[in-house]
């Protein structure tokens, strides 16, 4: 065991109610903890865009519009990995069930909805959902980070 | 939200949507775009150049009012379009639904109702 080998952990924790108005808030939050994870641009980018899209989401659908509620952010750097848990106790839904757009389709077929889940999961690397009765619903959202440069 | 006519064409609105675009912001977005649309104005520019952000909440609207004015005879075209703006609309697509133009008077002028004087 090397005992002279420095390990730092980087975890950053929010928790806000659920309302509209803390979207800002979350925002503010993923830009400091970009910067803290040395995110280039474009990493940054993804993971505003998929939490602030999860988030109104779980606002809207999960909570039904009920600013009482709670969502909890984790970011945190597993092996090359930026990973993101959000955490509600709102209403369970089948991401299975929201149809996502064909983005490639003529305005007259084009589908208004699904478009916050599509793209979720076309900006990070992966994105999956539990839910548990008790426990809650929990969103972990994976982004590569590129290496540092040497 | 402010919003405010063409220079050269009263036909034409100009919407000015500032800071981020996000679910919260989507309510004022459209209470703006169906006012407009209450008053018969169809030929709409939604400058998109302070907005630093747009969700898909935002984006599913302007879809919504794009395919509504277009039915009415009208249009809705975009301009001014941040970099990271610009990014979320060639993801979803839409850079290919909606026709986006660097500046508004470009915009405003891809209208038929644009004095042809000034054309």
């Amino acid at each position: 065991m090397d005992f002279g080998q420095r390990i730092v952990t980087s975890e950053f924790e929010l928790s806000v109610t659920s309302k509209m108005a803390n979207l800002t808030v979350i925002s503010d939050f993923v830009t400091s903890v970009a910067k803290e994870l040395c995110l280039n641009d474009d990493q940054t980018f993804a993971l505003q865009m998929a939490v602030d899209e999860a988030c109104a989401n779980i606002i809207e659908h999960a909570y039904e519009g009920k600013a009482d509620g709670t969502i909890s952010i984790r970011c945190r750097i597993v092996a090359d990995d930026v990973v993101v848990t959000i955490h509600d106790h709102g209403r369970v839904f089948d991401p299975e069930s929201v149809p996502r757009p064909d983005v490639t389709a003529p305005l007259e077929e084009r589908e208004n909805g699904g478009l916050g889940l599509y793209l979720m999961e076309k900006l990070m690397d992966s994105v999956e959902w539990d839910f548990h009765p008790q426990e809650g619903n929990t969103l972990t959202m994976r982004k590569r980070r590129a290496k540092s440069p040497v | 939200m402010l919003s405010r006519p063409c220079e050269d064409s009263a036909e034409i609105f100009v919407l000015l949507p500032e800071g981020r675009l996000d679910a919260r912001a989507a309510p004022d977005l459209e209470q703006a775009l169906t006012a407009l649309e209450e008053r018969n104005l169809n030929q709409i520019v939604v400058d998109l150049g302070k907005s630093r952000y747009i969700s898909s909440s935002c984006l599913r609207l302007l879809l919504i009012h794009l395919r509504k004015l277009k039915q009415a005879g009208g249009d809705l075209k975009l301009c001014s379009l941040p970099d990271k703006v610009a990014k979320v609309l060639r993801i979803a697509g839409l850079d290919a639904l909606f026709e986006i133009y660097p500046t508004v008077e470009q915009a405003a002028r891809a209208f038929p109702d644009y004095p042809q004087e000034h054309g």
